[in-house]
């Protein structure tokens, strides 16, 4: 087929694995053991749990083996001459892993000497502006900026809103409610599994979070992982990276740009917005909450004071 | 799946159906702007979606029983009377949503039901899905009017029953759970190959079974008219046999099929007594092997080869006799061939050792190793003791199926081997291991190998079996099969021209394989044994009437 790797997740542990959902740009793959593999285009990028295809997507691939030096997918049982691409159906396909692709999607953990404050309000301004109305992007608005019109999931408040709508507001913000008061397992607890789509809204939320604690080693990292855990297999393979400090490129480079105050920061935004109908808002919700948390904590006091909330 | 319908209150569970969430919101978004909907939610079944939906007055009870793969609509209506209606256009907004992604691409529902919204006159499902979720979906599938071919196994047995007692209601067939091949109307389905069509009807219990007859038949000339699995449970007695009856009635219906082969192994005595009664009605030739239990028909087929010849004979209007002319002869050959390998072997050296993929193949050799077709009047079978991990007959079960005991015969695609990885017609890894271990041990003789082509196997198996027979001719004889055609993806004669380049021995069938390589065994046992006396070899047929 003439396919191309170009790149491989740190994150992904070898093993045997069999498709679990298949979107435009993004094929998941699962082990017996509950881990995740995406094969995904280049639009979506590096991630921990990502081996990354050139070309456009929907690809046939239903089961997929990772080795140390190779990845190899594979199409099964389909019936022959139902189609132009189901001439057979052991369609094999293997890739060589060299060093070049082999994707480092880790975070750098960051001190309090290295926080830049310059980038945090720019960040909660973008995606303020620009999130999907119905993400979880409007609690920025409650915690950090005052109300804002407009920027309340729509139908959340409004007559044309569905009570679920009304009730999942109502529940995030009683969980932003909890991570003010630094129960942070409760708030991660409270919004698990909520909202829409394979990973709902909460789950990337709750990404978010854990990849905040992760980079200031906070000792509530365990309980927090633990308690944002759902039933969502899609969810909990993000959630485990993030607690373990891996996050997929936009993301990543968004966060990056947060704690370091990094000029692109806009930038960054922008493509976080990019992910999914919600997920990226919804992950920026969690991670900028959290780091205001942590700004409010020793040994962040000094920067939270440069704030200028 | 419409669930309930309280009041104003209705909803509608998609099992396993997925969506993105943008998805999923402009079809929420939709239906709440739709006349007489007073409230919408359209979500991922997650408990604590369930949950919302309950605090939202949206909760149905039937909802409870959701997964976090289910898809839930719940709506709150003016009336009840408009359930129908937005439930159909909610459909319709989905099947938009489809058409949008696939459009100018192959077609990929997600959903039975959007499986038959892409093709509605369907009239059979293939499901292939953790055992867990299959019955709901075959139960759906019956529903719907459709037969079904359950590919998935670890199906609990209760579930098994009550899908075919629905389905005997229904005039549907089942075939399976864990129905790995079938071909209906000349398409191969899961694990099959490439024969023409022609007038042989097949039902097997045994998956690598129907594929080993289907395959003789189809390189003896014949063709076959349908060939239908029905998992190999359906003939114990708690299942008794609802599928494999159904098919056999299906083919001695259709106009197509003028024999009937079946192939199981021995079916519990009531479930056999309630299909001999059916083929005593049938007015066409059937000719039926039960793999290891004659029961007394010593003039029937007592492999899968005897039992495809025994049907192509009676398609020619040959009589068995005839059909079977040419096995006696082969066997004179293959002791020369014997000995020819043996000879080049240490006298130390004189276990068999068989690796299949196919599970009705190692209980076949289990059948031919242990009779006594090459010592016949010598009183003892052509190989003792031997050892299984899928132990039938006479043939001990292994301590461990990781490690051989004298002689053994292993399947591989046994559960202990295929926890975790795929099955082993597709992945040669774990046989090529075992084939280098074997030959490594000083004791082995020669080494068996089943070969398997055709659709949903590995796609060019010579090409990871060839170094490994290299690196092993030198200490051991390999004697492999291979079932296949020409017209499979693989092709049969360049697999076969590649294992034979590498160094093995091809024989024309599974049987033939054992009696090649239990005969090597046999020989060399001999030799060690310090036994010099000549086998006489006498083929069953020539015992028959």
């Amino acid at each position: 087929m003439g396919v191309a790797l170009l790149g491989v997740g740190d994150g992904i542990v070898p093993g045997r694995y069999r498709l679990h959902s298949r979107f435009a740009r993004v094929s998941n793959f699962v082990s017996d053991r509950d881990d995740l593999v995406a094969v995904v285009t280049p639009e979506v990028g590096t991630g921990p749990v990502n081996v990354v295809l050139d070309g456009p997507g929907d690809w046939p691939w239903e089961s997929l083996e990772v080795m140390s030096g190779e990845v190899v997918l594979r199409h099964l049982a389909k019936a022959p001459g139902t189609g132009p691409d189901r001439s057979w159906n052991g369609g094999c396909e293997r890739f060589r892993v060299s060093s070049e692709v082999r994707s480092d999607t880790r975070l750098e953990r960051v001190r309090a000497a290295e926080l830049s404050p310059v980038a945090l309000p720019a960040a909660i301004a973008r995606i303020l502006d620009q999130a999907n109305p119905s993400s979880l992007a409007f609690l920025l608005s409650m915690e950090l900026a005052g109300p804002r019109p407009g920027a309340e999931p729509a139908g959340s408040q409004g007559a044309g809103g569905s009570a679920f709508e009304r009730v999942l507001a109502e529940r995030a913000r009683e969980a932003v409610s909890l991570l003010a008061r630094s129960d942070l397992a409760g708030c991660a607890r409270m919004l698990r599994g909520c909202g829409y789509g394979l990973t709902p809204s909460g789950d990337d939320f709750n990404t978010g979070l854990l990849a905040a604690l992760w980079m200031v080693e906070s000792a509530d990292l365990p309980g927090v992982h633990a308690a944002a855990r759902s039933q969502s297999l899609l969810s909990n393979a993000f959630l485990d990276q993030a607690a373990a400090g891996r996050l997929n490129a936009a993301p990543r480079s968004f966060v990056q740009a947060v704690v370091r105050g990094q000029p692109d920061v806009l930038e960054a935004s922008a493509r976080l917005l990019a992910v999914g109908a919600t997920s990226g808002a919804d992950f920026a919700a969690g991670f900028l909450l959290t780091w205001k948390m942590l700004l409010e904590r020793s040994p962040f006091q000094e920067a939270r004071s440069l704030v200028g909330e | 799946m419409v669930v309930a319908s309280a009041g104003t209150l209705a909803g509608h569970i998609k099992k396993g159906a997925y969506f993105d969430s943008v998805t999923l919101m402009t079809i929420g978004r939709h239906v709440q702007g739709l006349p007489g909907v007073l409230d919408a939610a359209v979500v991922m079944g997650t408990p604590e979606n369930r949950a919302i939906l309950a605090a939202s007055g949206l909760l149905l009870p039937e909802f409870e029983q959701a997964r976090d793969t289910d898809l839930l609509i719940a709506l709150k209506l003016a009336e009840a009377g408009r359930v129908e209606t937005v439930l159909a256009e909610i459909d319709q907004q989905f099947q938009l949503a489809r058409s949008r992604k696939t459009q100018g691409a192959e077609a990929r529902p997600r959903s039975l039901d959007g499986a038959l919204e892409v093709l509605p006159g369907a009239n059979l499902a293939l499901i292939s899905v953790a055992g867990r979720y299959a019955a709901d979906e075959a139960r759906a599938a019956l529903e719907r009017g459709l037969h079904v071919m359950l590919f998935s196994d670890n199906v609990p047995i209760d579930q098994e029953i009550a899908l075919k007692q629905l389905a005997a209601e229904r005039g549907l067939l089942v075939m399976g759970p864990d129905c790995g091949t079938a071909i209906v109307n000349g398409v191969p389905l899961g694990f099959a190959n490439v024969v023409p069509r022609g007038a042989i009807g097949v039902v097997a219990a045994a998956g690598t079974g129907l594929q080993e007859v289907t395959t003789l038949i189809a390189r003896g000339g014949g063709g076959i008219s349908q060939a239908l699995g029905t998992g190999g449970r359906d003939i114990k007695a708690k299942v008794g046999g609802v599928s494999f009856a159904t098919a056999l009635e299906a083919l001695a219906d259709d106009p197509h099929t003028e024999v009937i082969l079946l192939i199981a192994k021995p079916p519990d005595p009531l479930v056999a007594e309630r299909l001999s009664a059916i083929v005593k009605n049938v007015t066409k030739p059937v000719v039926t092997l039960f793999l290891g239990d004659r029961g007394g028909a010593e003039a029937g087929p007592a492999t899968l080869e005897e039992a495809a010849l025994a049907a192509l004979a009676l398609w020619r209007g040959a009589d068995l006799a005839t059909g079977l002319a040419g096995l006696p002869g082969r066997g004179q050959d293959q002791l020369a061939e014997a000995e020819r390998m043996a000879a080049r072997l240490p006298a130390s050296r004189r276990y068999l050792r068989g690796l299949f993929s196919g599970g009705t193949f190692c209980a076949e050799a289990q059948v031919i190793l242990a009779q006594d077709t090459i010592a016949a009047g010598r009183g003892f079978p052509l190989l003792a003791p031997l050892f299984s991990n899928a132990p039938t007959g006479a043939t001990a079960r292994l301590d461990s199926a990781l490690v051989s005991q004298a002689h053994t015969v292993v399947d591989l695609g046994e559960d202990e081997f295929t926890q975790g990885r795929p099955h082993p017609m597709i992945d040669y890894s774990l046989r090529l291991r075992r084939l280098a271990a074997e030959a490594a041990d000083p004791e082995v003789a020669v080494v068996l190998l089943d070969v398997v082509l055709g659709y949903g196997s590995h796609e060019d198996p010579a090409s990871e079996l060839a170094p490994a027979i290299a690196a092993a001719r030198d200490r051991v004889a390999v004697v492999c099969s291979v079932t296949g055609t020409e017209a499979d993806p693989q092709s049969r004669s360049r697999t076969v021209r590649q294992l034979e380049a590498a160094g093995a021995v091809v024989a024309p069938s599974n049987a033939a394989a054992c009696h090649l390589a239990g005969w090597i065994a046999r020989l060399q046992e001999d030799r060690h044994l310090g036994n010099t006396e000549p086998p006489a070899i006498v083929h069953p047929q020539e015992n028959r009437p």
